[in-house]
Formats: C-alpha cells, sequence, structure tokens
C-alpha cells in the first residue's frame, strides 16, 4: 500500500508519462507481446485456448463478442452459467464495440476492435485460484517478462456489480496507462438477498494493445497495434509521420475523450497553442493520421466480423458491420486516397496470421464482400445529391435527428451529406448514436397462451422411439375443451421450424401439438374425457415427409455453404409437409447458375447416402469438438445439447426429427429463391415425394402445352412466344381497323 | 430414389415450363389453360380480321 499517493493513477490525473518514454528497455510488437504473456501463463499453470468467434453466436442478447468473459457465458432457464472449457485459462479474445466510434483514431487508445487477453478461472476452494493467486500472476507479469520496474506497477481497488452479481475488482496502472482489470465475481444478488457463490470467477480482461504499447512508448498505442497496416496506408497516401511533433501531440491529446471533452475543437485549439501552432497547422497535420488509424481499426473489425460470418446489411449487427465499412471508405473519399480496403483487410489478415490463420483462408469471400459493398456506397453517393437538393430546396434544416434519419433509410453517411452542405455540423457522437440501438438484440419473450400451470411435464417419448406410431395414454386434462394433455406421447410438437405431427387421438382427430414449457398439448376437433386411457395414432406419412425436409433443410443449408462460401449460415427455416424453405445469409440475390449448384449439390450429398448420426452432448463438449457452427438454428438455453451429424460434413444442434441417412430424402429441388431482406436469400424446395410429385407434375403440364401447341417439349418457350406475339400483333391490327 | 438421369431430364423439363410461364408472367399451374385461351382467342382474331 502506497500511502503517500496523492492522486489516482489514470487520466486525467496523471499524463501518460510512457509516451517516448516506455518504463522497460524491452520492447515487444504486437504479435510478440501475445506470445510472452502467453509463454508466462502457460508455464504458470494455465490452458492457451485459441479466440472465440467475434460474431456471439451463444448468447441470444449480443451480436458480438464484447469481452473475453462472453466466450463462456451461457444463457440458461436460470440466468447466465459460466462453462469453461479449461480451468484456469488464458485467451487472446477479438471483441468488437461501437460504442466509442467517435473516439477511434482520436485518443491514441480506443477501439471499436481490440483484443482482450482473457485471464479466467473458476474457484471452489479446489480447483481454479482466487485473488491472491491472480494478483501475484499479474504483478509477476508486468514485472518479469515485460520488465517493468515493480514499483511503477499500481493496483488501485473498486466495486464491480454486473446483472445479479458483484464483487471486488483490481485496475492495474503503468505510469497513467490503465493495462487491464481484473473483477473477482464473488456474490450473486437476488431482489432481496445477497450470498456467496459456490463458484467463484475471476474475470481479468486486459488489453492486448495497451502491453505492447507501454513497452514501445509510442504517439498512439495504433501505431503498434497496426504497424505493418499503417505503414501501407503512409506510403499510398504520401502522408509524412512527424513523429516528433505527434508525440507532443499526444502528451496533451490523452484527454480527449470524445465523452468528456464538450468541445472538441476548442481543445485542439488549446492544444495547438501549447504547441507553438495554429490551429489549422495542427488540423492539417492530425486529421489524415486519425483518419488512418480509424480506417485501419475499422478494417481489422470488419476482417474478423466476415470471416466468422457476418455481412454488413441494414439489420441487426450486419447495421453496425456497414457503419464502420461505411465509415472507414468515407475517409477514404474525403482525403482523396487511393486506399483499396480489401488491400488493408489482407494486410490484417498477414500481421495477424500467428494468432488467426483462418483470417487468411477467408480473405477471398472478405474481397466479394467488400467489393459489393463498395458498389452500394457508391450508388448511395449518386443518390445523395438529388435527395439533399430536395430537402434544400423544400428549405428542410438538416439536423442531427434527419442526419440519423438519412443513414438509417437510404445508407448516406454524414460525410456524404456535408459534400453538398458545405456548412453542415457532423456531431461527434453520430456514429455511436446510430449504433447504440443495434448493439443488442432485445430478448423475445414468449407469451404462453395456454395455461398449464399445476400440471406435470409430460413424457415426452418421440425422441426414444421416433418410429413409434401407435400408443396409449391417459388423459390428464382438457383446457379451453380443445387441448388436450396427456401423461405421455409420441407425437412431435411444433418445434426447431418444423411444424408438428398430427393425427389421431381415439378417433378424434389432433390438428396440431405445441409445447408449453414441459408440458405437450394436443389440439383436438372434439372432445376427450379426462382421466381416460386413450389410443393414440400419428400420420406417418407426414411425419415421413416432414423428416425429409427436415433433414432436406441441413443438406440444403451445407450445399449452400459449400456453394457460396463459409459466409453463409442459417437465418431461418421452416418444414411443412407441403415444402421447406431455408433463409440464409449471403451478399447478394442468388444467380440462376448458384442456385442450380447447391441443387446439385444437396442431390450428390442425398446419393452419397451419408450416415445422420444424433448424440446428445454437453454443450463444452459440442462447442470443442464442432465448434459454433452447431448454432446455426440458434441458442439452445439447456447444458445438453442434441447434435444431429450429417456424416463429417454438418454438426448443428437441433431437436427436429430426421431421417438415418441422406439417401431417405430421396431428392431435393428448388423451385424459388428470393432477396427476402438486405443479406438474407430465400431458398424454397421439396424433398422425397413432394418434390418428385412436384417434377412429374410440371412434366405433365408440359406435355399438355406440348399437344396444344403441336410442338415438341423443347421447343415450348419458343413456340409460347410465337403465339404471344401473333396474339399482340393481331389484336392491334383488329384495334386499327376498330373491331 | 430417382436416378441422377431421370432427375436430369425432369428438371430440364421444368426449366422448359418456368420458361414459358415467365413469357406470358403466369403461374406454371395455369399455363394449359392460359395458352389455351391465347390459341382461342387468336383464332376468334382471325375470324373477324375476315369479316
Amino acid at each position: 500500500m502506497n500511502t503517500e499517493r496523492e492522486f489516482c493513477p489514470d487520466q486525467p490525473c496523471q499524463f501518460y508519462e510512457f509516451l517516448g518514454n516506455p518504463p522497460t528497455t524491452k520492447r515487444f510488437d504486437y504479435i510478440q507481446s501475445w506470445k510472452v504473456i502467453e509463454d508466462f501463463f502457460k508455464k504458470n499453470g494455465h490452458a492457451s485456448i485459441r479466440r472465440y468467434p467475434i460474431v456471439c453466436r451463444w448468447r441470444p442478447d449480443l451480436f458480438f463478442t464484447i469481452a473475453s468473459i462472453v466466450d463462456f457465458q451461457r444463457v440458461e432457464k436460470n440466468g447466465i452459467s459460466f462453462q469453461f472449457p479449461e480451468n484456469p485459462l488464458i485467451v487472446p479474445q477479438f471483441c468488437l464495440r461501437f460504442n466509442d466510434i467517435p473516439n477511434v483514431g482520436i485518443t491514441g487508445r480506443h477501439y471499436s476492435c481490440f483484443c482482450m487477453v482473457g485471464q479466467h478461472s473458476l474457484y471452489d476452494g479446489s480447483k481454479g485460484y482466487w485473488k491472491d493467486r491472480c494478483i501475484e500472476l499479474d504483478f509477476k507479469l508486468l514485472s518479469g517478462p515485460f520488465g517493468i520496474p515493480p514499483e511503477e506497477i499500481i493496483f488501485v481497488e473498486d466495486l464491480w456489480v454486473g446483472p445479479g452479481a458483484f464483487g471486488p475488482s483490481l485496475e492495474y496502472f503503468v505510469r497513467g496507462l490503465e493495462i487491464g482489470n481484473a473483477v473477482f465475481t464473488q456474490f450473486k444478488q437476488t431482489n432481496s438477498e445477497m450470498s456467496e457463490m459456490n463458484e467463484k470467477v475471476i474475470d481479468m480482461g486486459a488489453g492486448l494493445e495497451r502491453f505492447a504499447w507501454i513497452t514501445q512508448g509510442t504517439p498512439t498505442s495504433y501505431d503498434v497495434t497496426f504497424e505493418p497496416i499503417l505503414r501501407h496506408l503512409r506510403k499510398q497516401t504520401g502522408i509524412k509521420y512527424d513523429i516528433e511533433f505527434f508525440l507532443k501531440y499526444s502528451k496533451l491529446a490523452g484527454s480527449l475523450n470524445l465523452d468528456e471533452v464538450k468541445n472538441i475543437n476548442r481543445m485542439r485549439e488549446s492544444i495547438a497553442i501549447q504547441l507553438g501552432v495554429t490551429p489549422e497547422l495542427l488540423n492539417e497535420k492530425i486529421r489524415p493520421l486519425e483518419a488512418m488509424y480509424a480506417i485501419s481499426d475499422h478494417t481489422m473489425g470488419l476482417t474478423f466480423a466476415i470471416s466468422d460470418g457476418l455481412l454488413p446489411s441494414n439489420v441487426g449487427g450486419g447495421y453496425n458491420l456497414r457503419v464502420i465499412l461505411r465509415r472507414a471508405l468515407s475517409f477514404i473519399d474525403d482525403f482523396r486516397w487511393d486506399i483499396d480496403l480489401v488491400d488493408v483487410c489482407d494486410l490484417h489478415a498477414k500481421h495477424l496470421s500467428p494468432m488467426c490463420p483462418e483470417l487468411s483462408e477467408n480473405i477471398n469471400e472478405i474481397q466479394k464482400v467488400l467489393d459489393i459493398e463498395k458498389k452500394r456506397f457508391h450508388n448511395t453517393k449518386l443518390r445523395t445529391q438529388r435527395i439533399v437538393e430536395v430537402m434544400t430546396q423544400k428549405g428542410e434544416i438538416i439536423d442531427e435527428e434527419k442526419l440519423i434519419k438519412l443513414y438509417d433509410s437510404e445508407g448516406i453517411t454524414p460525410e456524404l451529406v456535408k459534400d453538398y452542405v458545405p456548412e453542415l455540423k457532423i456531431p461527434v457522437d453520430f456514429y455511436s448514436k446510430v449504433t447504440e440501438k443495434h448493439m443488442s438484440e432485445n430478448k423475445i419473450i414468449i407469451q404462453e397462451p395456454i395455461d398449464v400451470s399445476g400440471l406435470p411435464p409430460t413424457e415426452l417419448l418421440v425422441y426414444e422411439d421416433p418410429k413409434k406410431m401407435e400408443f396409449q395414454a391417459k388423459v390428464l386434462k382438457m383446457i379451453n375443451d380443445k387441448y388436450a394433455v396427456l401423461d405421455k406421447t409420441y407425437f412431435y410438437p411444433e418445434g426447431g421450424g418444423q411444424k408438428s405431427d398430427v393425427g389421431f387421438i381415439d378417433n378424434t382427430p389432433v390438428s396440431d401439438v405445441q409445447k408449453v414449457g414441459d408440458v405437450v398439448v394436443h389440439r383436438i376437433i372434439g372432445s376427450l374425457q379426462e382421466g381416460k386411457v386413450v389410443n393414440c395414432s400419428i400420420n406417418q406419412y407426414r411425419r415421413e415427409i416432414l423428416k425429409k425436409h427436415h433433414t432436406g433443410t441441413h443438406i440444403v443449408n451445407v450445399a449452400a455453404r459449400q456453394v457460396l462460401g463459409n459466409h453463409v449460415w442459417q437465418h431461418g427455416a421452416e418444414k411443412t409437409s407441403e415444402k421447406a424453405r431455408l433463409d440464409i445469409t449471403h451478399y447478394d440475390n442468388l444467380t440462376e447458375d448458384e442456385v442450380e449448384k447447391i441443387e446439385s449439390t444437396a442431390n450428390d450429398i442425398i446419393r452419397k447416402n451419408l450416415s445422420v448420426k444424433i448424440e446428445m452432448l454437453l454443450r463444452n463438449e459440442a462447442e470443442k469438438q464442432y465448434g459454433f457452427r452447431i448454432y446455426q438454428g440458434g441458442v439452445v438455453p439447456t447444458d445438453k445439447l442434441r447434435i444431429v451429424s450429417i456424416g463429417s460434413i454438418d454438426h448443428e444442434a437441433c431437436g427436429g426429427i430426421h431421417c438415418e441417412k441422406t439417401g431417405e430424402v430421396e431428392l431435393i429441388t428448388i423451385f424459388k429463391t428470393s432477396r427476402i431482406q438486405d443479406g438474407i436469400d430465400r431458398i424454397e424446395f421439396a424433398g422425397g415425394p413432394v418434390a418428385i410429385n412436384y417434377l412429374k407434375g410440371g412434366e405433365k403440364l408440359l406435355k399438355e402445352i406440348a399437344q396444344l401447341l403441336k410442338v415438341s417439349e423443347e421447343k415450348i418457350p419458343e413456340a409460347v412466344n410465337q403465339m404471344f406475339e401473333l396474339w399482340k400483333e393481331k389484336r392491334k391490327e383488329l384495334k386499327k381497323l376498330g373491331k | 430414389m430417382i436416378s441422377e438421369q431421370e432427375l436430369k431430364s425432369l428438371k430440364n423439363k421444368q426449366k422448359l415450363l418456368t420458361q414459358a410461364a415467365e413469357i406470358l408472367k403466369v403461374q406454371e399451374k395455369d399455363l394449359p389453360r392460359v395458352v389455351k385461351r391465347f390459341l382461342d382467342e387468336i383464332k376468334e382474331f382471325d375470324e373477324r380480321l375476315k369479316k
């Protein structure tokens, strides 16, 4: 304890004294810094695990991974649980956050995309470790491998309070720079009481950027994090980097946090005076560099997110990706630079390859996505002039609200508007305002319209014996005279996009089956007596078709991924007895050629007659074995997952009823595709007898038309066209003659 | 299971049907009825033109 310390070790109480004066003779770049950290923790009993995707598919309330601890949080019925694949562990977790966008490039330390070094331990008295060991390790890491003098490392105790839990936290600083923050989640809090947790969690998160920065003392942390990228950008733009000047500027600009500084221009004027230059000259020197830093940050975020399967769009998390993409493009346009974002993404992938080799594998897809997005942005630019002209002719004042509306409805950035309205003042927090509402999804609360209170859980046996089509059960209750609750059932209740079974209970038709909590309710047309033992039968033909359509949906999803690329994810699906539909993420309309390839790949998978294996796995185990692609149908809030595997080509967490072999699907025919929203394509298809009937029906129709037109089937389109032209010609002639 | 050759032939026929339906901007199932109507009307137009 340093009783003589009079002020806190953070900005603005303490300036960044390490700038140009690092506290250690050791110099590490970004990748080396991770290696040093990894080696240290591995030597001290930690498992080093690979990063989780930056697109957070395992949490229904988040689009992106915003912290390393999110990797291990799972939303279950009773709240958030922690699932650690190893204990203790470290992870280099790349994260995306959008709340700091205005500060990115300006403060020297803010990012939208960054790497959080996560040091985590689950402690129950026997396994893992707790506070003292955590502090000891963090102190040893800084003072040992990083060579920072012990007296320079300052720990500050605080309290951390999160949803339903809290505990002490320790932030640690070196020469004014916060390196990390260790949170000790120790207590849980319900509405009325608090108690100590049986398993306590250490959540230490530290910015990898800051570890590297403290050893180099460069003007900004971006200089270290994006070193090869900035070298490329300087070469492309011809911008000279006056490092001595920028060092002086950075020492003063560390406090330029736009959340706290009311007027950035006035602050800049004050800095210019201190540096002995005019504000104009300062801006001239600083603004291009800030733009290059922001471009470097935004392209790193795009590289990770697109590589992990999310596409820029105007909805959900894709909205925020498009914001950073358009912001980067606006900077390039603004300065009239010759910069290709694909080259920049490629440089990120190469630079980060020792930590994330998968980025380079996906660079072709990143290129395709960025090329299309650039064209879209160009089209937006062409529209901007006309839209702004109409607004000004009407005398509309373009204020913040209008700017947000223009971005939301037309994708027009404020920078584009400024080209036509030079006096426009762009709010500094514009981008954080537009991204704020797209940071997370609101959880959907499903209302239970049927009251099943007091009823025991139904014994749902369809998974145990999916071939059983007839059984006996006891009617426990009739709800509202139309819903029968049995003690057990083999009926499949609607779920996972698969429609329910239908059939009979004692000759009374069953038209729908739903799960309400743990109780299965059978919608019947008629009445049943409570307490009676009844004979139940399931419509086998419909079940068979639903099975084929469900397995077919998994097959079409794999086929689409194989044909279009790794960015393809299932966005939604429905399997009825008439057809199946699969909505996939893709950056463009599907072409005829692509649809044909998807269909033919799907039919190849069917012909290979691969086995469809079903296994129950602990969530941890399933994620470890098959990765996060298992969450194609969304997050499943249970600790055990039912994994459906098609050979070795596809593994999904799924509660549906499936064929045992792909050959049972018989055939897949795609009959319609459409673009249902930005970034989402819909594929409608049928399998098995439905597909065969559809094609045979088409064959019959074609025969009829051939007879009518008296031509061979191959000539039908040509003959129909000729007939239509002839009809138009004769009608015109009649009109001419006034008949 | 349907053979690859048979599937190819059925798909080809389906493609012809889709193309024909697109020319007249009607649903495939309605195509025979619509074609018949056009043919009848052409006949009727011819008769009226003769008069």
